[in-house]
């Protein structure tokens, strides 16, 4: 049997997801960001100052590119001009990893740019799969899949979201990225709990942590990225540290984005979280 | 059909046609909260994330017309043409066009959109070295009438039939865009000049100059094109003007003699 865990690629630390707001910042002086995580999208263009500053930064710090239009689970053909540019940018910006969101975005030939559930059933597990597979195969590496926030479940799903990751993951052999805030606000919006997510999927193929924000509605949270990271959830990273041992950690804010402190900040108290566990586990 | 299909054509209809009828009955609420008032998370992020796409590039339009006017404007885009793009930074290709209908009593808006889009793609247009204006002065006079140049790609000359150069660079600086009625048909040129992206409307004769230009002609039907307009006697120098200061601007990629 293979050594998946032996494969992974290494560990990066304590990253942020480059934003536009802090690109003066991250080019003045050296950061206390370990890494940086890129919209894979806002570089897929054909050229200019987002690509000159991103070939800048990528000079200094470890990059990972992320998509939201990778569209795996949907029910329309691969986009073959897609994943071309994505190749291409992947060519020029030689990220340490690729991922992307376990979720469709659109059928028909439309996109409604939106990361939209799946129904947790065997046909949509051979058909992600499947489709997760040709896609490593083109991009000549696997890739990481992200679990993603839901405000609905579908009727005929015939397993819990982490079976349904899980399956994915050993069928299309990829890496996951484990979003610690979608598994809580999932969590509280389909009554499950976190913590059997946590221990639910492949631990061995979990190559890198998402922390955001979101917003309580009340009766349903929102997966929202534009405010820091709630104490439940840094709870439940807790939770992860231990049961994943030491994993590439980020934060990521989309909207309302803070000056650069304020996150290196939110980025500290993951040090501080994720070294505890460590401590603990040393002792 | 799938049965994944099905479910994927049903929730679209749902989320762009506030068609709910077939998505409903696959869903489940939750002990807190319905499935219809579930879904229509989906149904209102949908909207308010293009929106919200389109504030990003169409930022003198917003100004212009205001946040209620701008938001409805851009739901009424999104309506009539839903996203084929596969990346949301091209969504806003067909606003301005959208917007001389939808706002056809003003053309200025659909103008100023369309500069905004414009300066949007020069921003992020592909990269090209440019020719130095150094590169005139060797250039011996036998081989002018047959000189070739290609623009960079940033370039672009912009059809507007209102005076929308000069209302944008008065919302770009915070200001009221003045009279929105004034102006003649003519084109505003728009180009990266390094990392900035600048504009300018073009007197006629540069506007025809530019189009032999694009259109790959050398350098004597340009200037055959800028004195249809000037006249055939300050046709050559005219042009030749034009040449070197699109040279100084950063807009040529190459020079090339027969």
């Amino acid at each position: 049997m293979t050594d998946i865990r032996a494969q992974r690629p290494p560990y990066l630390g304590f990253g942020l997801g480059l934003r536009t707001l802090h690109y003066a910042d991250v080019l003045a002086e050296r950061q206390p960001v370990d890494w940086f995580e890129i919209i894979s999208e806002n570089y897929m263009i054909p050229g200019g100052q987002p690509l000159a500053i991103l070939d800048r930064i990528r000079a200094d710090y470890p990059i990972v590119m992320h998509g939201v239009a990778l569209s795996i689970g949907s029910t329309d053909p691969l986009d073959l001009d897609y994943l071309r540019d994505l190749k291409a940018l992947a060519d020029r910006v030689q990220p340490r990893w690729i991922s992307d969101h376990l979720c469709w975005t659109g059928v028909g030939g439309f996109n409604m740019h939106d990361l939209l559930p799946l129904p947790y059933t065997e046909e949509a597990v051979a058909h992600v799969a499947e489709r997760i597979a040709r896609v490593q195969d083109y991009l000549g590496r696997r890739i990481a899949i992200e679990n993603v926030s839901s405000y609905v479940t579908f009727k005929h799903s015939a397993m819990t979201e982490w079976e349904f990751v899980s399956a994915i993951a050993e069928k299309a052999d990829c890496w996951l990225l484990f979003d610690v805030n979608n598994i809580f606000v999932s969590g509280f919006n389909h009554d499950y709990d976190a913590q059997s997510f946590i221990e639910g999927v492949p631990r061995d193929r979990v190559v890198q942590i998402h922390l955001a924000g979101h917003s309580d509605n009340g009766t349903h949270i929102i997966d929202t990225h534009d405010a820091p990271v709630v104490e439940d959830v840094w709870s439940l990273y807790g939770a992860a540290c231990r049961h994943f041992g030491p994993i590439s950690t980020m934060i990521e804010r989309d909207d309302n984005i803070p000056p650069l402190g304020e996150l290196l900040t939110e980025l500290d108290r993951a040090r501080a979280i994720a070294g505890a566990v460590a401590r603990e586990a040393a002792a | 059909m799938t049965r994944l299909a099905d479910l994927q054509a049903a929730f679209q209809g749902g989320v762009t046609a506030d068609a709910d009828a077939a998505v409903l009955p696959l869903i489940n609420g939750s002990a807190r909260e319905s499935a219809q008032n579930l879904f229509r998370v989906y149904r209102y992020a949908y909207a308010a994330r293009l929106v919200e796409v389109l504030q990003a590039n169409f930022e003198q339009t917003w100004a212009l017309l205001g946040d209620e006017g701008f938001d409805a404007a851009a739901r009424g885009y999104i309506a009539a043409a839903p996203s084929r793009h596969r990346n949301a930074r091209w969504f806003g290709d067909g606003f301005a066009d959208f917007l001389y209908q939808y706002h056809a009593d003003v053309p200025a808006v659909g103008d100023v959109a369309r500069l905004d889009w414009a300066i949007a793609t020069a921003f992020d247009a592909a990269d090209a070295e440019t020719v130095a204006v150094d590169a005139m002065a060797v250039i011996h006079p036998q081989q002018w009438p047959g000189l070739t140049f290609r623009l960079h790609p940033s370039v672009q000359s912009i059809a507007v039939t209102t005076a929308a150069a000069q209302a944008y660079e008065a919302l770009d600086g915070g200001q009221p865009p003045g009279d929105l009625t004034s102006g003649e048909p003519h084109r505003v040129l728009v180009w990266r000049d390094g990392t900035t992206v600048r504009y300018r409307p073009l007197p006629s004769e540069e506007a025809a100059g530019l189009a032999a230009v694009s259109a790959g002609e050398p350098f004597a039907p340009v200037c055959e094109a800028v004195a249809e307009i000037v006249g055939q006697e300050a046709g050559g120098l005219r042009a030749a003007e034009m040449l070197r200061f699109w040279l100084e601007s950063d807009m040529i990629t190459t020079l090339d003699v027969e």
